[in-house]
């Protein structure tokens, strides 16, 4: 998609759960330095994961003032008995996108329609893509 | 024309944390960075309470800094997402009462050593698409 940092290698397990799911929560930093957070719908694209938003949005303008993040990601909305996590800290990139990524393991809730209004936005510059390249990553069992 | 709230009542807000077990919890890292976990949760008194194992980098970060985040959210369908964020200082409780009606960790259930935080609800954001259902 991009020309591109480098990030730390993903494991095939790590991978196969990336692609698996895409409940993500996005940590950035506020202005003072604070952490927040925003829930997203996310996807894996080679060895980054990524998500659509606004230009304006929050997420993005705390992006573009200070990259570093940390973004996990959550085996769906249905496991409140077995949840299990990925770790995905590194840095954030806003990047231009005029036609729709592909994204793959996307489909939970997502019509056609928001898909092209979305689709519309990016062209018209609304909105962007905002990936992380991770510097580390693992399951939260295991890394944290 | 200005954008209609999308927002959660006090109630409705307390309503949807107290329905999940678990928040996802920012801390900050020693150099400033976030850094995420998953913590059982409940709300109780006005405020979130939730728990982290001892020994987790999340633990050392909130002794440091106990600035925090904390959210969860549902996606049954697109116009039925909610989602809440809540912002403030963790501060540690040493009430045994309340740690016992924490939910077991959601990451590894058998651990039993852990921190219990409050934080208060008042730096909050939230979002109900339901109410924007009606519109579409």
């Amino acid at each position: 998609m991009s020309d591109d940092p480098v990030g730390v290698p993903i494991p095939p397990e790590l991978e196969a759960f990336l692609k698996a799911h895409t409940r993500t929560f996005i940590l950035t930093l506020r202005k003072d330095g604070s952490p927040t957070g925003h829930p997203m719908t996310g996807w894996y694209d080679e060895g980054r994961m990524c998500v659509t938003t606004y230009r304006k949005s929050h997420k993005t303008r705390n992006a573009q003032r200070d990259d570093r993040t940390s973004w996990v990601v959550l085996n769906g909305y249905d496991s409140d008995d077995d949840v299990r996590a990925v770790q995905f800290k590194g840095v954030n990139r806003v990047v231009e996108a005029t036609e729709m990524p592909r994204r793959d393991g996307v489909q939970q809730g997502v019509s056609t329609g928001l898909s092209s209004r979305t689709e519309e936005r990016l062209k018209s510059g609304k909105r962007i893509v905002l990936e992380v390249t991770p510097t580390e990553t693992g399951f939260l069992e295991e890394v944290r | 024309m200005p954008r209609e709230s999308i927002a959660m009542s006090n109630g409705e807000l307390s309503a949807f944390i107290s329905a999940k077990p678990w928040v996802v919890v920012g801390t900050l890292d020693e150099d400033g960075s976030p850094w995420g976990d998953v913590a059982a949760s409940l709300i109780e008194g006005g405020q979130l309470i939730f728990a982290v194992p001892r020994g987790t980098r999340a633990a050392a970060n909130i002794e440091r800094d106990p600035r925090v985040v904390c959210m969860n959210d549902q996606y049954p369908t697109y116009y039925e997402i909610k989602g809440v964020t809540v912002h403030g200082r963790a501060q540690r409780l040493d009430d045994q009462a309340i740690a016992a009606r924490l939910p077991s960790d959601p990451i590894d259930r058998d651990v039993a050593d852990r921190t219990v935080y409050a934080v208060p609800l008042d730096d909050v954001t939230s979002f109900d698409f339901t109410k924007i259902k009606a519109k579409v």
